[in-house]
């Protein structure tokens, strides 16, 4: 029986650590570890019965439970929220220089159209501008997350050519745009696949 | 459940206070000093424990370590985490103390070692 609740405990330390940080993960079983050993030890020394040992094992794992849903909750919070943090860092590392040109782009892209004007482009124009915006900044998001880069750098060159050539007619810093889009792409594309011919090897 | 800033909880205060009356401690001890000192019937649940430790140790009530292996293998047990009250630990039992002279007349009475403000 004290066997079987030992077996519990643990159990249920290591689902509801599963995911967490290492060290946040073994810090805590290490800890319920020790406070297990310690229960059984005292009272095995104390000559009472394992039953009711195991018994109040069982309790403290039982009424923990919600204590332990909430740490959890908290801990991966805390700790997706560090990734995440990490994670934009590298990216804006990796992609700074799309910052300035991208937010260029997207305000002559979207200025160009005055979009709502009466008057100023024709409604196909309107129309073709607002695609335009919305093909940049759907390549933006797909560069920033690193996913299908070659795709996402021919997106964001489509949202910014197609509608200013079409319209102004000179897109000077769509082309500078474009070509900076697709050289990064290119690159972590060949990163990519360099990597996946390493893993291939034997 | 919510509380306010820069104060404690009664389980906090019990901590706090077997943490002083123990020196350094480890979880299983601490357990078992606060149900005496509560003369209660339960073992504080492990949940509920933990993460009442783990956010002491986030405020900088306590402090932490990681006992040696050495002494660990010698008892043929595992590593203990070992806490200690710290200087803000302390201080915060005080200001509970005198903010709930109820609640620490109680803990005075289970705890006969340490008086009413010594943790100061």
């Amino acid at each position: 029986m004290i066997a079987l609740t030992l077996a519990l405990a643990r159990a249920w330390v290591r689902i509801y650590t599963r995911g967490l940080s290492p060290a946040l993960r073994d810090a805590r079983r290490a800890e319920i570890a020790c406070d297990l050993w310690e229960q059984r030890h005292e009272q095995a020394c104390a000559g009472r019965r394992s039953l009711l040992t195991a018994l109040e094992i069982f309790g403290r794992v039982i009424r923990g439970v919600p204590s332990d849903l909430a740490w959890r909750m908290a801990s991966r919070t805390r700790g997706s929220a560090v990734r995440r943090v990490r994670l934009a860092g590298a990216v804006a590392r990796r992609h700074g220089w799309m910052v300035l040109p991208g937010a260029l782009e997207l305000i002559y892209v979207t200025g160009a159209a005055k979009i709502g004007t009466p008057g100023f482009v024709g409604i196909l124009e309107q129309l073709a501008m607002g695609a335009g915006a919305a093909g940049v900044l759907c390549g933006m998001v797909l560069l920033w997350r690193g996913t299908a880069p070659l795709a996402a750098a021919w997106i964001v060159c489509l949202g910014a050519l197609g509608p200013t050539l079409l319209i102004a007619r000179s897109a000077p810093l769509s082309l500078l745009w474009a070509a900076l889009a697709m050289r990064s792409a290119v690159r972590r594309s060949d990163a990519l696949r360099a990597q996946r011919s390493q893993v291939a090897l034997p | 459940m919510r509380r306010k800033a820069d104060t404690l909880l009664p389980l906090e205060a019990s901590i706090l206070l077997a943490g002083l009356q123990l020196g350094e401690f480890h979880g299983y001890s601490l357990a078992r000093t606060i149900q005496e000192h509560a003369n209660a019937r339960r073992l504080t649940a492990h949940g509920t424990l933990y993460k009442a430790l783990g956010r002491m140790q986030t405020a900088g009530l306590l402090t932490s370590r990681w006992e040696d292996a050495d002494s660990a293998v010698a008892d043929g047990r595992p590593r203990r985490r070992l806490y200690t009250v710290t200087g803000a630990g302390a201080l915060a039992l005080a200001a509970w103390e005198a903010d709930n002279p109820q609640g620490a007349i109680r803990a005075a009475a289970a705890s006969p070692g340490l008086a009413l403000g010594g943790a100061a």
